[in-house]
């Protein structure tokens, strides 16, 4: 019995050359670890209840603090889609007193002083918050995320997040030590 | 002619997609979106090494169905899934005890005795008989309600999983998230499906979850539709076959309780169908018309325990009991009337049949990071398996053991195996793994599988190298034969060996959110394969009165060896945030050798060629789903070369089976009222009608109807 590779490079030349036509053009848009986080907000959400319903409106509001990038991939990402039901409205912030004004808030790249000057403001009202560097959930943030052998992971301060009244389900607790 | 066609319909795929890829390319996260999130943390699998691990760097090719998909491509059953995969082609024969979906994957045809190239799991666990007889129930019987994903193996893995890891593997993993639903659905041949499952986190340490499935059909009525069929000449006498049956009622339990570490599970498949297989229609006058009743239990205890970030590991035990029970006797017309000293008197029950494993199986694994960079995967498993092989039962058609008479033909089988796989990470872009198991099995040879497997990436790319090794043990029924001199006599089969696969196989994939592509190569050799066939010339023509029957016995040999190989190239992409569409294409070739004579395996019943289209429509409440398949012809020889059925034959002997080209539907309404889903399935859109074998045709039905049209529609409950 004989292999035969000249049939099979035959096929493989043909079948190759009409997938590359097939998508050829289509190898342009790439997922970023940014996307990936803000997927992972929808998802995480869907575990979380705010201490009262009043607290978050007919729209779930997400502001950003100072992270422009981070700003334009919700915005994009977030258009069409909902969240735990409710339309999402996504805001730049730059001022700390603009934090007091959403229901969830996320944090990059600030350092630890401007990190708990914005805290500060907003520490016992019923703003989730969202970081995304080490070390922040030491601070309070809420939801910390941080990468791990190339995997998005996230943290959870639950003493925190008791202390503000949201009600966590045990799941995301199991899940946030993975 | 083929090639046009096939040239064709490529042409046609490739500009069809053409001109929906020019029109939007907008970035999309839908398919991240569909993802749990779990899923999105890990994409993780546990298939290929049993430990969790990033998909794309695993040791072995591993394609994942999440639970969205299946909903969303309205799979009720494994074979609805597997059957829309690369290198799957699955005979579909609904009512069949074990043939309701019988696998060929990667041109490895399943035996006789079962679904035996694939292993099964459900949670680890394996569903296939651990006494070697294979998978003995049909994929759809297998039920997808409360699927968290399905994972396909791709190749060889017997170096963790040991025995029927031949061509690859399906490790289905059920939901134990909070969330309950039922559904029920009515469609063409009095089909009716009712599902149901609950499960529930009690805190974060405890968590259960039961899930009910009910199949039940009359399937379509072969007596009616199909030109074989019609070709009988003898039919059925009272009071065996007095009435034509072709029914399924399958019904599925499955119970899981989880306690911090500890979890405890009970399946059970309770299964009426049909034997199908009868012979020249003449002479097995009651084909298609025996009911068969498999129950299928296993009970499963395990301890899964991460110590720390650097180790963990996992103990489990299991009872597995298989019983094949049949309902009704198949005999020969002469059977009614044959006597005493007739040769065949004894052999008049072939077909009424019994057999029964009972297994204990004790595995113990661990996951251990040794230095940085080092990962180990160690485990030992021992399995104590008694098990009654076939058991011819007829003489005049009624039983003729007991259950003290068979408990004498019952064989103890132990298998003893261990296995060890390193794996190095060099950097986070290339990683080696080298590994190896080793079985000592107490009826036959000794076996030890290596692997060896290179991962690199290089942004979205991933590619990966494997070498392995898989092998099937000989069956208890396989090693303890019939004879034909007196019909009783079960003696050990001595000389027999395991299958043997060795694989080599490369993969490239690229992977972002809104397009997927991926290549994958391979080649098999194949050694020591057990034939059970006639024409290994272990049957004989057998006179009585005036007429001659070719009877076949049950006797394996290792008389044959072969090769595969071929590629699939697939692709997926969002096109916008409420289309996307996915096309593969697949080529299998090889040949088997036997006895001399070298036979192609689109001669053995493989299509060369396979072509699918999905697309998929998701807008507001409103999901849709289309389907296009086209498989290339096949043929396989056959020996009903007189008599009726040898109309179907060409000059050469051989039966031919067209190209099929096959549209299926899925249509879903969601979130009609409070979690309420609608839902339509149609599979064969145009009714196309089309031929399959399931065994070989030398002794089996010649032709069989494969499913015609099936209508369901049904309302899903999901909270």
């Amino acid at each position: 019995m004989k292999f035969k590779p000249y049939v099979f490079l035959k096929y493989i030349i043909l079948s190759s050359t009409l997938f590359i036509i097939f998508c050829g053009s289509n190898i342009v848009s790439q997922s970023t670890e940014s996307e990936l986080k803000a997927v992972f907000i929808e998802k995480i959400v869907s575990y979380i209840k705010w201490p009262n319903e009043s607290d978050v409106g007919e729209e779930l509001v997400i502001g950003v603090y100072k992270n422009a990038d981070f700003y334009r991939v919700l915005t994009r990402i977030y258009k069409n889609r909902e969240i735990s039901g409710k339309r999402v409205v996504i805001k730049y912030l730059t001022d700390v007193e603009d934090v007091s004004n959403v229901s969830l808030v996320h944090f990059s790249d600030l350092s630890k002083t401007e990190l708990l000057e914005v805290l500060i403001k907003i520490i016992d009202k019923p703003i989730l918050t969202f970081g995304d560097k080490k070390g922040y959930s030491e601070y309070g943030v809420h939801v910390n995320f941080y990468t791990k052998n190339d995997f998005i992971r996230f943290e959870l301060n639950t003493e925190s997040l008791k202390r503000t009244g949201f009600y966590v389900n045990p799941v995301l607790i199991d899940l946030s030590k993975k | 002619m083929d090639r046009k066609k096939t040239l064709l319909l490529f042409l046609s795929l490739i500009i069809h997609s053409s001109i929906s890829f020019s029109q939007d390319t907008t970035t999309s996260t839908s398919n991240m979106f569909n993802l749990s999130l779990e899923d999105l943390m890990n994409v993780s699998v546990v298939s290929s090494t049993k430990t969790k691990q990033y998909i794309m760097k695993t040791s072995s090719r591993v394609i994942v169905i999440n639970e969205h998909t299946i909903q969303e491509r309205g799979y009720h059953d494994l074979m609805d899934l597997l059957r829309s995969l690369p290198f799957f082609q699955i005979q579909s024969e609904y009512g069949h005890w074990t043939k309701g979906g019988i696998v060929n994957f990667k041109g490895h045809r399943s035996g006789d005795s079962g679904n035996n190239k694939l292993l099964v799991m459900v949670d680890g666990i394996r569903l296939n008989d651990d006494a070697g007889e294979g998978l003995y129930m049909g994929l759809n019987s297998i039920p997808l309600n409360s699927v968290k994903q399905v994972e396909i193996v791709y190749g060889p893995n017997s170096t963790i999983y040991g025995r029927d890891a031949f061509a690859g593997l399906v490790n289905i993993i059920s939901k134990t998230e909070e969330h309950a639903n039922a559904g029920y659905s009515f469609g063409t041949y009095g089909t009716t499906k009712i599902f149901g499952s609950i499960s529930h986190v009690f805190d974060k340490d405890i968590r259960g979850s039961i899930n009910f499935n009910s199949y039940q059909s009359m399937e379509q009525d072969a007596d009616r539709h199909s030109d074989a069929y019609k070709l009988r000449t003898t039919f059925p006498r009272h009071p065996y076959t007095e009435k034509f049956y072709r029914a399924s009622d399958n019904k599925y339990v499955g119970i899981k309780f989880l306690y911090k570490d500890f979890n405890v599970s009970y399946n059970v498949f309770n299964i009426r169908g049909s034997e199908t297989y009868g012979s020249n229609p003449n002479l097995y006058v009651t084909e298609y018309s025996t009911a068969i009743a498999l129950k299928n239990q296993v009970f499963s205890v395990g301890y899964d325990r991460i110590y720390s970030p650097l180790f963990d590991i996992s103990a489990s035990y299991y009872y597995k009991k298989y019983e094949f029970d049949p309902q009704t006797a198949n005999l020969y017309t002469q059977d009614l009337n044959r006597k005493l000293n007739d040769p065949l008197y004894a052999y008049g029950g072939r077909k009424y049949y019994y057999f029964r494993t009972i297994s204990n199986k004790y595995s113990l694994n661990n996951n251990a990071k040794i230095l940085e960079g080092l990962q180990n995967i160690s485990g030992i498993d021992f399995y104590d398996m008694r098990g009654i092989p076939v058991v011819s039962e007829g003489k005049g058609g009624k039983p003729i053991t007991t259950r003290e008479q068979r408990s004498k033909y019952e064989h103890n089988i132990k298998n003893f195996g261990f296995y060890s796989e390193f794996s190095y990470e060099f950097n986070p872009a290339l990683r080696i793994s080298l590994g190896a198991r080793g079985d000592i099995y107490s009826l036959h040879d000794n076996t030890v599988m290596p692997r060896f497997a290179i991962n690199y990436n290089s942004n979205y790319n991933f590619f990966r190298f494997v070498l392995s090794r898989g092998f099937i043990s000989p069956s208890v029924t396989q090693s303890y034969f019939e004879s034909i001199t007196n019909f009783s006599w079960i003696k050990k089969n001595e000389n027999l060996l395991s299958e043997k696969n060795l694989s080599l196989q490369f993969d490239w994939n690229y992977l972002s959110p809104d397009f997927r592509a991926d290549l994958e190569l391979f080649y098999n050799k194949l050694d020591d394969a057990i034939v059970e066939s006639v024409t290994t010339g272990d049957s004989t023509w057998v006179t009585i009165g005036n007429n001659q029957y070719y009877v076949p016995i049950l006797m394996s040999k290792n008389n044959s060896k072969g090769n595969r190989y071929g590629f699939q190239i697939s692709g997926e992409k969002n096109i916008s945030d409420y289309f996307s569409l996915n096309i593969h294409y697949s080529l299998l070739l090889g040949e088997d050798e036997m006895l001399g004579e070298t036979i192609p395996i689109n001669k053995n019943l493989t299509s060369n060629h396979v072509v699918n289209l999905g697309f998929s429509f998701n807008y507001n409440i409103l999901s849709l789903y289309s389907e296009i398949q086209w498989k290339s012809g096949n043929s396989i020889k056959s020996n009903h070369t007189e008599g009726k059925y040898s109309e179907l034959l060409d000059k050469e002997g051989y039966l031919n089976f067209d190209p099929v080209f096959l549209t299926n539907i899925n249509l879903r309404i969601n979130n009609l009222l409070m979690g309420l889903v609608f839902n339509v399935r149609i599979k064969n859109v145009f009714n196309v009608k089309y031929y399959g074998q399931t065994i070989n045709a030398q002794w089996g039905s010649p032709v069989i109807l494969q499913d015609l049209r099936r209508i369901d529609a049904g309302l899903e409950y999901e909270i």
